[in-house]
């Protein structure tokens, strides 16, 4: 009693204070915040991030947010805006004074300053919500639920290119989109997706596993109903631990926020809603809460691969052919590259044990799946192929921790596979200092160490062949001011691709933000990074790898005026040197944001430069929601777009967005079937969203 | 024929050493921007109009300004530039005359502008009619659009960034496109306090390698000012010195590149009491 009354004594208090300045900050377009955010977090050079599913994530807490009254530790780590600091004073807050009655509360714990509301707010909500327990009271949230939403996007290249003009591509430039989606986090989510890329053909086609569109995608899921902490049906993603064998679609990677990023959460088994053909589960998934500790969960999943796959020599026995690369891309425009849709089946089914013990500051987990193809994998028989998997079973089995030890979050995962390679991360995360947080992530993957669905630290992109060491660190060493900065040293105990022997490298990037202002952000960042590669000799069969040096800078502006008006900056630049000849790469754009009376649109110009593809620049730029693009650009020339977004009415949002990539002095564009006569290329996309 | 084939190469390829550095084009932007190395996405006075247009949002008083500029004392390369400027109502506009060369070979532009603030942004939109006259080849001609945007980011530090020819404009010489310069500039300002201002700023044209620019600008008493600049490719060193009496001002720059001499030029400009 004593605790409640002295809440409301100290709340109007805070209200009175605080509340004209936060009808200013609620009425901030939230879309800003989260590009914003996005850019914030995301490495600046990488085409391999499943972006589209980090985004989904962040926008699932976005339109609906986490609960602060419910969420977990993980979940708080998972908006990767607090530090580890905060979300212990967080949790000590919410333990010592009950739950929190409403967001203003936040601004009484310790350490939590404007800045740190500003990014949490658009995330998170205070509320005391009962689920809905039956079916009926279910069904009535499908249809009235705030969250059910029927998208359908169209986009098209003006251009035609030589695929088309050769009729090799089957199928229309239309790029076609649908998706249906209804959920409530934390209670449940039902969709459905259909999709058709450029050149591909929608049909009818058992025979090459196409029914209707090219892919679809569906799933069921229900959380929290009693001991029943989730169940999946259709298509799901898995993560645990650090996710060495099993990591969710997306990985951060080495960013800008070197420390909150490097620690992975348990998320368990949720709805994959993405459109990448690949790197998903599609059976069924249920985590079952044994009791307050411990968690079991238990997945199936059967579904089929694209592979190319080559007629069998006596070999492998009992099989006709034998894979000889599994294709990502989901792809399907050519006769061949329908060929090779749905070649391979895939059955996996495993578990996983998790327990939280000594009052959640310990989390154990015990990992364990197996992989069954239909037809043996073998990949080129080269060299740097020597301990990749073959065969067509592969299992693994792992241990995963998380330790909390005075301010110090310990974490880490080691697993096994069937070829008897061993792979460990382990590290921590811990907050120093108040204005000091502090990362380190030790990791070795064998060289053959085989996991299909890993996705943990590292500086490839598949979690084998490394070894290395990484340090990261944030500090705000005056108000206003922010640096961050990573370095991280690895090595290749044996060959790669393109490097014939075994080597070494290293990694290191500063940032440097000014934030005079809530609505103004100025950083600066460089990166370095030394990786070895074959030398461009053809002298001998076996290249020697030399140290290839590539380095970025960048300088970014971001102003937001009053409520209307937004303009974003950015000079980016780079350089790439090799056997001592260096090649570089300018990036220059300017970015006009408006938001007036329901209409909002965005303009970009940039100017690009680069002396080749090394050098490529890649600039994040805002698109129709749910659609990600992150162009790499080279050579010489402009990049244009302007994305338009028109509330029709309550329920009705429209986009347009409008973009070209002109280039200087070419005559044309691309290579093989994507090849366009002229030097430009016009882009068009249409979206339309119901809310229902 | 040979002579049209050189003035197709004339317009894009020989900007930069004609001028003595990476330029929008051949004409004369004034004594203060050339004194300043030619930092100048973020001034705000009557030469934005051809420097940056957003420059002349928060213009208060019309003025009139006249430049000469003289090159490595080849007559044939001189330029001149006048400008007026005016604020209506909320709005700044600017008006622009420049002329570059001899009767051998000459291009004209008559440009207008216009630059509006909102909160601390000020934006601007020009649209000039260019023109190039040659004795073997009829008159060529295009309309070129810029856009400028400053932000007054503290009171110290501002930003400015400046698009010549958003429109990807061209001339048609021969049958061929012939593409003018696109150019992206952006910059930052810090200025202290009221007698010193510092700019720097990345010049990109698009057909070229890109540019660095540094300006210094010190007012040693109220009337009089020194200014100092550096531009990259190519290298060039620059000094200024401009002195303001009641309404009348006068500015004169130098610029010296090694290989290829050096720039003068001379600017004069009225300003008109506000009623």
């Amino acid at each position: 009693m004593g605790a409640v009354t002295q809440r409301y004594a100290t709340i109007p208090c805070f209200l009175l204070a605080l509340l004209p300045a936060w009808l200013c900050a609620q009425s901030i377009p939230k879309e800003i915040d989260i590009d914003q955010f996005i850019q914030q977090v995301f490495q600046q050079q990488s085409e391999d991030i499943n972006y589209e599913d980090a985004y989904e994530s962040l926008y699932q807490y976005y339109t609906t947010p986490l609960n602060l009254n419910a969420a977990g530790r993980e979940e708080l780590q998972n908006l990767y805006v607090l530090s580890p600091l905060q979300i212990d004073h967080f949790l000590k807050h919410r333990e010592e004074n009950g739950l929190l009655l409403s967001i203003y509360e936040l601004q009484v714990i310790p350490d939590f300053d404007k800045a740190t509301f500003d990014k949490l707010l658009p995330f998170v909500i205070v509320e005391n919500n009962e689920k809905p327990n039956n079916p009926a009271a279910l069904l009535r949230e499908v249809i009235q639920g705030d969250n059910t939403q029927l998208l359908t996007r169209y986009g098209r290249v003006l251009e035609t290119k030589k695929g088309y003009e050769t009729k090799k591509y089957l199928g229309s430039p239309d790029k076609l989109y649908l998706r249906f989606r209804s959920s409530h986090s934390k209670s449940y989510s039902l969709g459905f997706t259909m999709e058709k890329d450029s050149g591909e053909k929608n049909s009818w086609d058992p025979s090459h596993r196409t029914y209707g569109a090219d892919f679809l995608s569906f799933h069921f899921a229900l959380f929290n109903r009693k001991k029943l902490k989730s169940f999946v049906l259709g298509d799901y993603q898995l993560q645990f631990g650090q996710g060495l064998l099993l990591g969710a679609g997306y990985r951060f990677g080495k960013g800008a926020e070197p420390v909150t990023t490097a620690k992975r959460n348990n998320l368990g088994a949720r709805p994959y809603t993405s459109v990448l053909e690949t790197g998903y589960f599609r059976g069924a998934a249920m985590t079952y809460q044994l009791n307050r500790s411990i968690e079991l969960t238990g997945f199936y999943s059967g579904k089929r691969m694209d592979g190319n796959t080559e007629a069998v020599d006596s070999l492998f026995g009992d099989y006709d052919a034998y894979v000889s690369s599994l294709q990502y891309s989901g792809y399907h425009r050519t006769a061949s590259e329908l060929g090779n849709k749905g070649v391979l089946k895939e059955r996996i089914y495993g578990g996983n044990v998790s327990g939280s013990f000594l009052r959640k500051r310990l989390h154990l987990g015990i990992t364990g799946l197996n992989t069954n193809y239909s037809l043996p994998v073998l990949k080129a028989d080269k060299p740097y192929n020597l301990f990749e998997f073959s065969g067509t079973n592969n299992y693994g089995l792992g241990a995963d921790y998380s330790l909390l030890l005075h301010n110090f979050n310990f974490f880490g995962e080691y697993a096994r596979s069937r070829s008897g390679g061993q792979a460990l991360v382990t590290g921590f995360i811990s907050s120093l200092a108040q204005n000091v947080d502090v990362s380190f992530i030790y990791r070795n993957y064998e060289r053959d160490f085989h996991t299909f669905y890993g996705k943990a630290f590292g500086e490839n992109t598949r979690n084998i062949n490394e070894q290395g060491i990484y340090w990261g660190i944030k500090i705000v060493p005056f108000s206003k001011w922010t640096v961050a900065a990573y370095y991280d040293r690895f090595w290749f105990p044996w060959l790669k691709y393109q490097v014939d022997a075994p080597s070494s490298g290293q990694e290191a990037m500063v940032r440097l933000t000014y934030s005079p202002a809530k609505k103004i952000s100025l950083y600066g960042q460089f990166r370095s990074q030394e990786k070895a590669k074959n030398a461009l000799e053809n002298s001998s069969h076996f290249n020697t790898p030399e140290a290839a040096i590539k380095s970025n800078g960048l300088l970014h502006l971001d102003f937001l005026a009053g409520e209307h008006l937004a303009w974003k900056s950015r000079l980016q630049f780079s350089s790439y040197q090799q056997q001592s000849k260096t090649s570089y790469g300018y990036y220059l754009m300017q970015e006009l944001s408006v938001n007036y009376s329901g209409i909002k649109a965005s303009m970009r110009y940039a100017l690009f430069d680069t002396d080749d593809y090394d050098n490529r620049q890649f600039a994040y730029e805002k698109d129709v929601l749910y659609a990600f693009s992150i162009p790499a650009l080279y050579g010489k020339g402009v990049r244009f777009y302007l994305l338009t977004q028109f509330r029709i009415s309550r329920n009705i949002d429209l986009w347009v967005k409008y973009a070209f990539t002109e280039y200087y002095n070419v005559t044309t564009i691309g290579s093989g079937l994507e090849e366009i006569n002229g030097n430009r290329i016009d882009e068009v996309k249409v979206q339309v969203r119901w809310k229902l | 024929m040979q002579y049209l084939s050189k003035i197709s190469f004339l317009i894009p390829l020989a900007c930069m050493p004609l001028t003595l550095q990476a330029q929008t084009d051949l004409f004369s932007h004034g004594a203060r921007a050339s004194g300043m190395g030619n930092a100048t996405t973020v001034l705000k006075d009557p030469w934005a109009a051809v420097n940056n247009i957003a420059g002349i949002a928060g213009i208060q008083k019309i003025s009139f300004a006249s430049t000469f500029e003289t090159r490595f004392g080849l007559s044939s390369l001189n330029s001149g530039t006048f400008i007026a400027v005016a604020p209506v109502r909320k709005v700044g506009i600017g008006l622009s005359l420049s002329r570059f060369g001899d009767e051998l070979y000459n291009e004209q532009a008559i440009g207008l502008g216009a630059a509006h603030t909102i909160h601390q942004v000020s934006l601007g939109l020009k649209c000039s009619y260019f023109q190039v006259c040659a004795p073997e080849m009829s008159t060529k001609s295009a309309v070129i659009l810029e856009f400028g945007g400053q932000i007054e980011v503290t009171k110290q530090l501002s930003f400015g960034a400046h698009l010549y020819n958003a429109s990807i404009s061209s001339l048609r010489i021969g049958g061929d496109k012939v593409p003018l310069p696109m150019v992206m500039k952006a910059g930052l300002g810090y200025a202290p306090h009221k007698k010193l201002l510092l700019t720097v700023e990345t010049f990109k044209e698009l057909a070229y390698k890109a540019s660095f620019r540094g300006g210094l600008e010190y007012a040693v008493i109220e009337k009089l000012k020194f200014r100092t600049g550096i531009s990259t490719h190519p290298l060039v060193n620059h000094f200024g010195v401009g002195f303001r009496h009641l309404s009348f001002s006068a500015d004169y720059a130098f610029s010296v590149q090694t290989v290829l001499g050096a720039v003068n030029q001379f600017t004069v400009a009225y300003q008109l009491k506000s009623r």
